[in-house]
């Protein structure tokens, strides 16, 4: 390659079966070698309304103030300063900022709730609420 | 971010110390610290902190609530709930702030938001009438 640079590697889960591959930095999505599904690998900063059943990303998401999501949401981190109506999963943090509107299920390891943000919804929270990332520590 | 709950000794009229197990109800005014065991419920119009080595079984009904030992029981906070690091939080939560730091535990429903009615803590007035406090408010001491 010329410069001799090569490009830098990260591990991420895939979102659908959660096991481990080796993607490009750069790369937007990848097909899983496990389960052959595609999978998004950019991060993702939603402006707009989405309503799908799920929407997922083995990066950062982040849901701004005009975005409207009715989905089951799936992240490495979660910012949500716009709407969430679905269950959201984040492998790392769930920060809820002052404007959110959240109704769903959470999961994550942490939670950031601004105050003025509202959450309705059953949630699970902690180091050992999130076990599926125990496989890419290993 | 607001202003996380003061913590500081002074600001606790009632103390149930690291030896302590408590069993029943707590009906009171000021803030309450606990370090040890409590076994029942905590109603206050004021604000509870379980320290690390707090273990609390409890309905909680509070204004504001820091927790870093272990809640297990619903929660009511017309204000503010920290879960802070060590803390684990294992019921209902329903408060119009949260905060959730990291290493924190909580593993229930949650309802949060302004627009969250938290029913105010009922006081007891000198003459022993349980009251919400919106509707008179009642003077320490009187
Ligand atoms: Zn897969």
């Amino acid at each position: 390659m010329p410069g001799g640079s090569t490009p830098t590697r990260r591990r991420i889960l895939c979102t659908h079966c959660s096991l481990v591959l080796e993607v490009d930095e750069a790369a937007k999505s990848v097909s899983c070698r496990h389960c052959y599904k595609r999978v998004v690998t950019e991060a993702l900063i939603v402006k707009n309304y989405v309503a799908v059943r799920k929407f997922h990303t083995a990066n950062r998401m982040r849901i701004t103030k005009k975005g409207i999501v009715y989905a089951a949401v799936k992240a490495d981190d979660l910012e949500i300063d716009g709407v969430l109506e679905g269950d959201a999963l984040a492998m790392r943090g769930i920060r809820l900022t002052k404007r959110a509107r959240v109704k769903g299920n959470l999961r994550g390891r942490t939670l950031v709730v601004q105050p003025g943000a509202s959450l309705v919804g059953d949630v699970r929270i902690g180091p050992d609420c999130v076990p599926e990332t125990a496989a890419l520590e290993e | 971010m607001a202003e996380s709950i003061s913590t500081k000794n002074d600001d606790f009229a009632t103390v149930i110390g690291p030896d302590a197990q408590f069993n029943g109800e707590l009906t009171f005014q000021g803030g309450v610290r606990i370090d040890g065991k409590f076994d029942g419920s905590i109603t206050t119009t004021g604000k509870v902190f379980v320290s690390k080595s707090g273990h609390l079984k409890a309905e909680v009904k509070a204004a504001s609530l820091a927790l870093e030992g272990k809640l297990e029981g619903n929660l009511t906070a017309q204000d503010r709930v920290e879960l802070r690091a060590t803390g684990q939080m294992l019921g209902d939560v329903k408060a119009s702030k949260l905060l959730v730091v990291e290493g924190a535990t909580f593993i229930g429903r949650c309802e949060v938001g302004p627009d969250v009615k938290a029913t105010p803590a009922p006081v007891t007035t000198a003459k022993g009438v349980k009251e919400p406090p919106t509707m008179r408010p009642v003077c320490a001491g009187k």
